[in-house]
């Protein structure tokens, strides 16, 4: 008898209705807050200073990016399209054969990231930046 | 002439017991927005990452470099300037030596200017630097 008294004094005592206005401070506060955006990443290296002028350099392949994105591939003009047959046939012989990428200084970084999204493609690894 | 809903009517007692199952979605929803939602210090300034096909998922890495598409060079949400960058690497490196660097650059960011900065963060040491990326959708 005791505890059923109890029992509705306390219902009656704490209210419902702050608790919710709580929680839904924090829901709101939580929505706003998180963040749901999924970001990738790309391993990105430029050569050590010591190796710039090593032998390591020596029988690279050399991909320069011109002002408006065309692509040059030892000194010859290349078309997005032909870019992966003619760099997976430069690496065939030499598959560990690194990489030299030279974009134009005032080129967006977007158009580099497509080039490597191509060499990436073709499976090659060992990359690197140059200025 | 009274006519419609009758609003005279008290709510019941146990009114309370009818916004138990609003409470219990609301708070579903809360630990949903905890769990699944990361918190995440908002960027100096607007930077859009290039769309990339990689799906290596980004590592939480605490030192993030911010490059705008107007050239403003952030690093830990602090604006500095270009040749700032190479010092400010080295203080962070000597202190934690094997500190991979996430580098957000926007898509629109020079690429000269994004490359002196992985140049800059080699320099100064930088074990690993990520370029971040998003998903095309």
């Amino acid at each position: 008898m005791r505890f059923i008294e109890s029992k509705i004094v306390g219902k009656r005592i704490v209210s419902l209705t702050p608790l919710i206005d709580v929680v839904f401070i924090l829901l709101v506060f939580f929505m706003l807050v998180s963040n749901f955006n999924q970001f990738n990443a790309i391993a990105v290296n430029a050569p050590a200073p010591a190796t710039r002028q090593d032998n390591s350099m020596t029988g690279a392949l050399l991909i320069r990016l011109g002002e408006q994105g065309e692509i040059d591939i030892a000194g010859r003009p290349v078309a997005w399209d032909q870019l992966r047959e003619i760099v997976r046939q430069a690496l065939t012989e030499k598959p560990e054969r690194q990489v030299l990428i030279k974009p134009h200084a005032e080129l967006a970084i977007q158009q580099v990231v497509n080039l490597l999204d191509e060499l990436a493609a073709t499976g090659v690894t060992n990359f690197s930046f140059l200025r | 002439m009274k006519q419609g809903f009758n609003f005279s009517n008290p709510a019941p007692a146990d009114s309370e017991e009818n916004v138990l199952p609003l409470i219990n979605i609301v708070f579903l929803l809360l630990i949903f927005f905890l769990i699944a939602g990361a918190m995440t210090i908002p960027d100096l300034f607007p930077v859009e990452p290039p769309v990339s096909d990689s799906e290596t998922p980004a590592a939480p890495v605490e030192t993030i470099v911010l490059i705008g598409a107007d050239g403003q060079i952030s690093i830990q949400n602090e604006l500095i300037a270009a040749d700032q960058l190479y010092a400010l690497a080295r203080a962070i490196i000597k202190q934690k030596p094997l500190q991979p660097f996430k580098l957000k650059a926007d898509s629109q960011a020079a690429s000269g200017q994004v490359i002196g900065a992985i140049e800059a963060l080699r320099n100064a040491g930088v074990q690993q630097t990520l370029l971040i990326t998003s998903q095309d959708d």
